[in-house]
């Protein structure tokens, strides 16, 4: 009985002490992950809609009933303000690649009807190989494409070599997020 | 105790380096050392961990009770881990990133674990603190070592600096696991050879 009470006394002493340190530790980081949490996302929608100054979450539910299958997801969707004015859109999809899913940002300019700016956030595609779509030289041949597209890999979009379904994840977030943007027009 | 001290220090870098001779923690190893920068990181993450956690094991080595000592240990251990952890993302945002789940991971890092129960919880606390910071400078350089190479061959660049002329194309082999594994068995026979010849 003595034993199981010393036993158990010390195990608690342990449990609270460590408690303690980390709620301190905690209390003290908090303000300071959130911050750069906010940083980073604002600096990621700036990226992929430059022309915006301000970005305003919106609900998914606004849309209707998303086009969304097993391959592709939307998580969140921001309106792109310049001026108070509504300049465009920017979703967050996650797309499944090779490795898994590939979580991008999609900013489409809704008065031209263009994309303005895409980046990807999070993958696990192959390094050296996959990994190359998150690159701006993949990228970079999106940007001014018009929603009409129909962003198939093989004809208006190149792949990265050796990386075809990475490539076609990337193009299938902007085909997706086209076809929400040109269902919201009509 | 000075001439002690030194002895467990030296103990770890090479006699009983964790990665090569004890062949512990190698998951991280693999796992990190595609970059430099993150084998620093890493390396500065682990010497915390375990030398805090072992100074703390030996403190209270008299008061814990040996049927719970695993789970005192593990709560120690995961308490610095989780300190490393939220400070990192706080002040360190894009390290944090790039090492991803390997932080958390270092609650399970077999070097931190088998330390504890095989030295810290048998010995006075300076000698504690010379055992873990002798295993996680080793840790450090071994994993540093083979992130130079990595990084070398794999990108063309050391600390993100273009080394190569730009046309290098990489070695894909040295940026996938495989490429670590291959490291980490030269590294073990380079090591056992230039002891047995430092011997005879």
């Amino acid at each position: 009985m003595k034993n199981i009470l010393r036993v158990a006394l010390a195990l608690t002493v342990v449990c609270v002490v460590a408690a303690c340190a980390l709620s301190v530790v905690h209390v003290v980081t908090k303000e300071k992950i959130a911050e750069e949490a906010k940083k980073e996302l604002k600096e990621a929608l700036g990226v992929v809609f430059p022309k915006a100054e301000t970005f305003t979450p919106l609900d998914l539910a606004a849309f209707g009933t998303l086009p969304e299958s097993k391959d592709i997801q939307f998580l969140e969707a921001y309106e792109a303000q310049s001026g108070g004015e509504r300049q465009g859109l920017v979703f967050k999809v996650a797309s499944t690649g090779y490795g898994g899913p590939i979580v991008l940002l999609v900013g489409v300019d809704t008065k031209e009807g263009k994309i303005t700016g895409l980046k990807v956030l999070e993958h696990q595609e192959t390094p050296g190989l996959g990994s190359n779509v998150a690159e701006a030289g993949f990228l970079s041949q999106f940007l001014g494409k018009s929603l009409e597209s129909p962003f198939r890999v093989g004809e208006d979009v190149q792949a990265v070599s050796g990386a075809t379904i990475s490539s076609r994840a990337v193009a299938r977030a902007c085909a997706k997020v086209a076809e929400i943007v040109r269902g919201e027009g009509r | 105790m000075m001439r002690e001290f030194w002895h467990y220090f030296r103990n770890g870098l090479l006699g009983e380096n964790p990665v090569l001779k004890l062949m512990i923690g190698l998951c991280s190893v693999l796992a990190v050392s595609v970059r430099v920068e993150n084998c620093l990181g890493m390396g500065a993450a682990v010497i915390f961990v375990l030398t805090c956690s072992s100074l703390v094991i030996s403190l209270i080595r008299n008061f814990v009770p040996n049927e719970v000592r695993i789970p005192i240990f593990i709560v120690v251990i995961s308490t610095f881990t989780t300190i490393v952890d939220l400070v990192m993302k706080a002040y360190l945002p894009p390290l944090s990133k790039a090492m991803g789940i390997f932080i958390p991971l270092i609650v399970v890092n077999c070097i931190i674990m088998a330390r504890a129960e095989a030295f810290a919880s048998r010995k006075p606390p300076l000698l504690a603190v010379a055992d873990a910071l002798g295993m996680g400078v080793g840790y450090t350089l071994v994993i540093t070592a083979i992130g130079i190479v990595r990084e070398l061959f794999g990108y063309g660049e050391i600390l993100s600096h273009p080394v190569f002329p730009r046309a290098y194309q990489g070695m894909m082999a040295m940026i996938l696991p495989p490429g670590a594994f291959l490291l980490i068995g030269i590294s073990i026979a380079l090591l056992n050879w230039s002891l047995r010849k430092v011997k005879s």
